[in-house]
């Protein structure tokens, strides 16, 4: 009996055996946890969720990176110093904003290139996914490429301006080709070309209104056709020369404003009107902004905090009486910019030979929109008045802050990131009035400088009618406000030279510190006498500057990042100068 | 560290960088740790199928569990302020099943020992970790802080992850008269890791000896040998350390980074994607590893002196890598590849010693000798330069993994002929760093480049001794490595101002820069910005990682048997000793404290422990 039941254990051991040895290898497949393959995505309802990470990206920046741009056009330009705790806080930016120490192998501009290729990637993956679909399985399917076409633009159009000599790939590339794509396979033109192109391609498929207020629609792409075609009117020598200016372009920028300014958006009735949060976001005179949230669940930045996608980008720009930390200082340059004359009246020639005197002279409405200075009130607030300790290292980098981004500390929009304050005020990546003065533009140079009078004039006469908010506890107008409409004969000659120094005047005026000035600058072709004057003003209160020189022919564009050169096994063209 | 009442938080001020108060780091983190459970244990059935055959099946279970609460407190350090306190608690499981079943067949027959083995393996590991977390608590108490306390934020998180190996195997072992041994073993591995193609590796190893000490004609010749022996194997084994999900071309949902409010509702839920995170690599294939190894063992005169000496030739090939990637892929451009080949060759030594000298004086001495020289034998054109270079050639073929790559630091600048004389190095100056113009083209970039410093040491060594004299015994471990390169990352805080983190606190090298007023200083001058970028990785940051350690000494003094009777004790020793002693030796060239922690500010902890043993 024994032997018996011995001998079934024995059975029963070798069965136990035998079974895991035929079991074989299918117990190998194991699929991936948490994760999806192409074929689980590739279905219309997964397809919306590749537009969605499209546009997500938008608000994915972070402090060292912004997609503002505040760094690499307001910084890098005359309006602003890097800030912060001093010269050396951030010194890449530093570098930056003096050019003669800026070196290719800086992170900065690795990490800039890299995640706007994130974001072409994720508009390319998205196209490539959606180019699977019929109308009949996927009626938005022509929208969202449209949209989809609308952000590659956006990226590329970002890209090409910083770094001029890019790689250009787009959803038909495979992925084994891409690092086979050189960045001078294409000239500055034909990328341009191609920007417009995406453009023209949404302007053809996306509805003048879109259901959901932060996608792209019709209107939006027409302003950035308009300001892509502007960029590529200004045709650059291989040195970035202005070589020729492309009267074909010029009419192409004029079209496409046209079709902004009859559409149904229009300037605000206060300038104040795009710079707060609430209500006013999202307004008549925005055509398209990165939204961002919170309490929405998402864990940012390394899991710390749960506060949501806030403004990381423009995250360091609160001052210090608020928040932290004190970066993106406006300059004295730009301060005295806004002086007006007793007619209201910009001093196009030489506002900069003295610095602005509050107490006695004339101003602009819009400094007090743009800049906070210690004794005015901080964000239209009379009774919460900036004092020098709001201002970190005022030596170095004086005690103006920046307010078009920031927001009141008692707005429940203002978010403490430990030890970081964010704000959740939608941004606006594209602003009516910027559409005004693109066409303005196109029209100055095309010799039709009496046509961009009365657009140069509704923008002044809208920042005129702005002071309803500026006004201190006592009830007295912060500044002496004076600021009237261009009248040719009465204030100013209206010829062709002297509209161009008005339009490029007043663009800076509207859109301080909104991320414009130095790619403006860049497509003047005047970065270099701009700047190196500026630094000649400068240089004396301002020691950051000390060594700064503005190299024509080679700053007007970052160097390609070393890193993306090595890389590219050497294929890459490294930009002229570098 | 406080504000002037001694209970707030002192915050940065002008001048000083936005770097967190350290005390209050230390403070508001102390209570923060974690538990940490392991069960492990293993069932067996043997059954004995024929008189020399057995079977055994075995399944063992290893189970953990990590378990932590952590707090993040409020705090208002000067301008640096968090206003909302936060509870995290995370668990994870892993459990790991092994389920082995093997046939083993004996047989001694007259001068001849077999051994066979043979059997499958199937491996299971499981892995899955939560977070929950939430804000708004009343009271920063541990008493208080559990999660349903809170009344702000909620928070999760969770993860998983499997994987599965499934191995056949077969092993036999030889031995005549204990004097000729065989061995070989013949493994089929798969890892669930790999693609259907190549899941399967098929890794054998065999192994020979001949005990010559066994043999008549040394046997009858001399009584010189207590051992000899030679020793020949030759085996391959297998890696398949990657990522689960490494074969799979993979769409990831990550909320945070694909969410976007395009409504416009500032808060709640949002609308999220998925992006493109990893391309497939279905032809990803076992890394593996072939060793040839020749040694000698060897015991002379009653082990006056015993040792070994080894001699191996280690070949790798297809190491498994996920290699950085050019910029333009975006996020989609991970993917698992098998990279480079390398080879190690070395020779380990050891030699001992033990005896009595006299009848209270007894030595135990060890001494060992490693030497292994590494190179990399080949570069698939895919990952040419994932192992660094310049990417216009230069690469790591032929050169020992890991190598340093950067520029030739000559001195500093100590005249302005010098500065003037120099190429174009922008940034450069008085008192700054002069890098080396390699490729003479007067300018000094990317291209100056060039491999600066191999990372294994050309040998390493030990030196192991007790020694008993009467009651008192001494024991000590000497642990020492050659010349090595070592990049002392330490050294950007302790000799530069600017080349990170400036206005924190750092070494007191700096005190000693360079300065007119100093002018034969090897240390850069301190400024502002690090215009002359001397972080760069440098010769300036390469230094001589040689060193020799008293890893641990101990000294102890047992109790004589008379007195312990008295006691009624068995045994009493006491002992007092230490590790991480002390460096007996660094290369003067070394700039750091400890040159075995070349980017790390702080010594290896000294531990003194004094003791008693008693039995009764």
């Amino acid at each position: 009996m024994k032997k018996i039941v011995e001998n079934r254990y024995k059975i029963i051991l070798m069965i136990w055996a035998m079974a895991m040895v035929s079991s074989c290898s299918n117990v190998l497949d194991v699929g991936p946890r948490g994760a999806l393959n192409e074929d689980q995505v590739s279905n219309p309802e997964q397809a919306e969720g590749f537009v969605i990470a499209a546009y997500s990206q938008l608000g994915n920046d972070e402090m060292n990176r912004s997609f503002s741009m505040y760094q690499y056009g307001n910084v890098r330009a005359d309006d602003a110093y890097k800030g912060g705790g001093g010269i050396n806080d951030g010194d890449v930016f530093h570098f930056m904003e003096t050019f003669t120490t800026s070196r290719p192998d800086q992170w900065n501009y690795d990490v800039m290139w890299y995640n706007i290729y994130v974001g072409i990637r994720r508009c390319n993956e998205g196209l490539r996914i959606l180019d699977k679909f019929t109308e009949d399985e996927y009626p938005l399917v022509a929208v969202r490429k449209g949209e989809l076409r609308f952000l590659r633009g956006y990226w590329y159009l970002m890209l090409e301006n910083l770094f001029k000599n890019i790689p250009y790939i787009d959803e038909h590339v495979a992925v084994d080709d891409y690092k086979l794509v050189l960045n001078n396979e294409f000239t500055r033109d034909e990328i341009l070309e191609k920007i417009a192109a995406d453009f023209e391609y949404a302007v053809e498929v996306l509805p003048a209104t879109q259901p959901q207020v932060g996608r792209a629609n019709r209107i939006a792409a027409y302003a950035f056709l308009a300001k892509t075609r502007l960029f590529q009117a200004y045709e650059q020598s291989a040195s970035h020369a202005v070589s020729n200016i492309n009267p074909t372009r010029l009419e192409q920028v004029v079209a496409a404003a046209d079709q902004v300014v009859a559409s149904g958006y229009s300037l605000q009735p206060d300038f104040a009107n795009n710079f707060l949060p609430g209500s006013y976001e999202n307004g008549m005179e925005a055509l398209i902004s990165v939204q961002y949230s919170a309490n929405d669940g998402v864990t940012s930045s390394g899991g710390g905090d749960t506060r949501g996608r806030v403004n990381f980008g423009d995250i360091l720009t609160v001052p210090q009486g608020i928040g932290c930390c004190d970066f993106q200082k406006p300059s004295q340059t730009l301060v005295n910019a806004f002086r007006t004359n007793a007619n209201g009246i910009p001093l196009l020639d030489n506002y900069n030979q003295q610095n602005v005197d509050f107490a006695i002279h004339t101003v602009d409405p819009r400094i007090d929109h743009t800049v906070s200075r210690p004794g005015a009130p901080w964000k239209y607030e009379p009774n919460r008045v900036v004092t020098t300790s709001w201002s970190r290292a005022t030596a170095i980098y004086g005690t103006y802050n920046s307010m078009k981004e920031n927001v009141s500390p008692d707005c429940d929009c203002f978010i403490n990131i430990a030890p970081f304050f964010g704000n959740t005020k939608a941004r606006i990546m594209m602003r009516y009035a910027n559409v005004l003065l693109f066409k303005a533009e196109a029209l100055i140079e095309l010799g039709r400088q009496d046509e961009a009078l009365p657009l140069i004039n509704e923008v002044r006469s809208r920042a005129a009618a702005s002071t309803e908010r500026l006004v201190q506890a006592n009830g007295q107008p912060t500044s002496n406000y004076a600021i009237d409409q261009y009248v040719p004969g009465e204030n100013i000659v209206w010829n062709q030279e002297n509209a161009r120094k008005a339009m490029r005047f007043e663009r800076r005026l509207e859109l301080a510190l909104e991320g414009e000035r130095f790619f403006d600058l860049m497509r003047w072709g005047i970065a270099d006498q701009t700047l190196n004057a500026f630094f000649n003003a400068e240089r004396g209160t301002r020691s950051i500057y000390q060594g700064a020189n503005f190299t024509k022919g080679r700053d007007e564009f970052l160097p390609i990042p070393q890193n993306q050169i090595f890389w590219s096994e050497n294929r890459y063209v490294q930009n002229p100068g570098y | 560290m406080h504000t002037v009442d001694g209970i707030g938080w002192g915050g940065p001020v002008d001048g000083m960088n936005d770097r967190q108060n350290p005390v209050r780091v230390l403070e508001d983190n102390k209570q923060n740790g974690y538990h940490y459970l392991r069960l492990f244990g293993n069932f067996f059935a043997d059954v004995k199928i024929l008189q020399n055959l057995t079977f055994r099946s075995n399944v063992g279970i290893d189970y953990g569990s990590n378990t932590s609460r952590n707090w993040q407190k409020k705090y208002q350090s000067g301008y640096l302020v968090n206003d909302v306190n936060r509870v995290i608690n995370r668990q994870s499981n892993s459990v790991k099943t092994t389920w082995s079943n093997t046939l083993n067949y004996n047989l001694v027959m007259d001068k001849h020992r077999l051994d066979v083995l043979g059997g499958t393996e199937y491996y299971v590991e499981d892995f899955s970790e939560f977070m929950a977390s939430r804000e708004g608590y009343i009271l920063e108490d541990p008493d208080y802080m559990y999660l349903d306390a809170g009344t702000g934020l909620k928070d999760n998180e969770g993860f998983g992850a499997k994987h599965v190996l499934l191995s056949y195997f077969a092993k036999a072992n030889y031995s005549y008269l204990d004097r000729y041994l065989l061995s070989a073993t013949l493994r089929y591995d798969g890892s669930s890791r790999f693609g259907e193609n190549n899941r399967f590796g098929t890794f054998p190893a065999f192994s020979a000896g001949w005990r010559i000490s066994e043999e008549a004609f040394i046997k009858n010749a001399t009584s010189l040998f207590d051992d000899l022996k030679l020793r020949f194997g030759w085996g391959m084994t297998g890696n398949q350390e990657i990522n689960n999900n490494a074969i799979y071309n993979i769409y990831l949902a990550n909320y945070d980074f694909t969410s976007y409010d395009i409504n416009g509702n500032k808060s709640g839920v949002l609308p999220s994607g998925v992006f493109l995170s990893q391309n497939a690599n279905p032809d990803l294939r076992w890394e593996a590893t072939s060793m040839s190894n020749a040694g000698i063992d060897f015991s002379f005169l009653n082990q006056k002196l015993y040792g070994s000496v080894d001699a191996y030739l280690k070949k790798t090939s297809d190491i498994l890598l996920l290699p950085p990637y050019i910029g333009t892929l975006g996020e989609g451009g991970n993917k698992w590849v098998n990279g480079a080949s390398m080879e190690n060759k070395g020779l380990e030594i050891v030699l001992g010693h033990r005896g009595n000298i006299n009848e209270d004086l007894k030595l135990d001495i060890t001494a060992n000798l490693d030497i292994v020289r590494n190179k990399v034998t080949h570069l698939p054109d895919e990952v040419v330069n994932a192992y660094g270079g310049d990417g216009r050639g230069q690469n790591i073929l032929g050169r020992t993994l890991d190598s340093y790559f950067g520029y030739v630091a000559d001195g500093i600048f100590r005249t302005q002929q010098e500065v003037d004389e120099h190429a174009n190095q922008p940034g450069k100056g008085m008192g700054r760093i002069r890098f080396v113009d390699l490729n003479g083209d007067g300018v000094i970039n990317d291209f100056d480049r060039t491999w600066i410093g191999v990372p294994i040491p050309k040998f390493t060594y030990g030196f192991n001794a007790a020694v008993n004299y009467k009651n008192f015994d001494l024991s000590f471990f000497l642990q020492g490595i050659g010349p090595v390169d070592v990049n002392n990352e330490f050294k950007i805080y302790t000799d530069f101002w600017s080349a990170i983190e400036s206005s924190s606190n750092k070494g007191a090298r700096l005190l000693d820069a360079w300065s007119p007023s100093n002018p034969n200083s090897d240390i850069p001058a301190a400024s502002l910005t690090d215009d002359n970028w001397e972080a760069r990785l440098s010769t300036y940051h390469i230094e001589n990682g040689t060193y020799l350690k008293l890893r641990n000494a101990q000294i102890g003094y047992t109790f004589s048997k008379e007195l312990l009777n008295k006691l009624k004790m068995q045994s009493l020793r006491i002992y007092v000793g230490g590790d991480n002693l002390g460096i007996l030796y660094k290369s003067g060239s070394y700039t750091g404290l400890d040159p075995e922690n070349p980017g790390f500010g702080y010594p290896n902890p000294l531990v003194v422990t004094a003791g008693v043993n008693v039995r009764f």
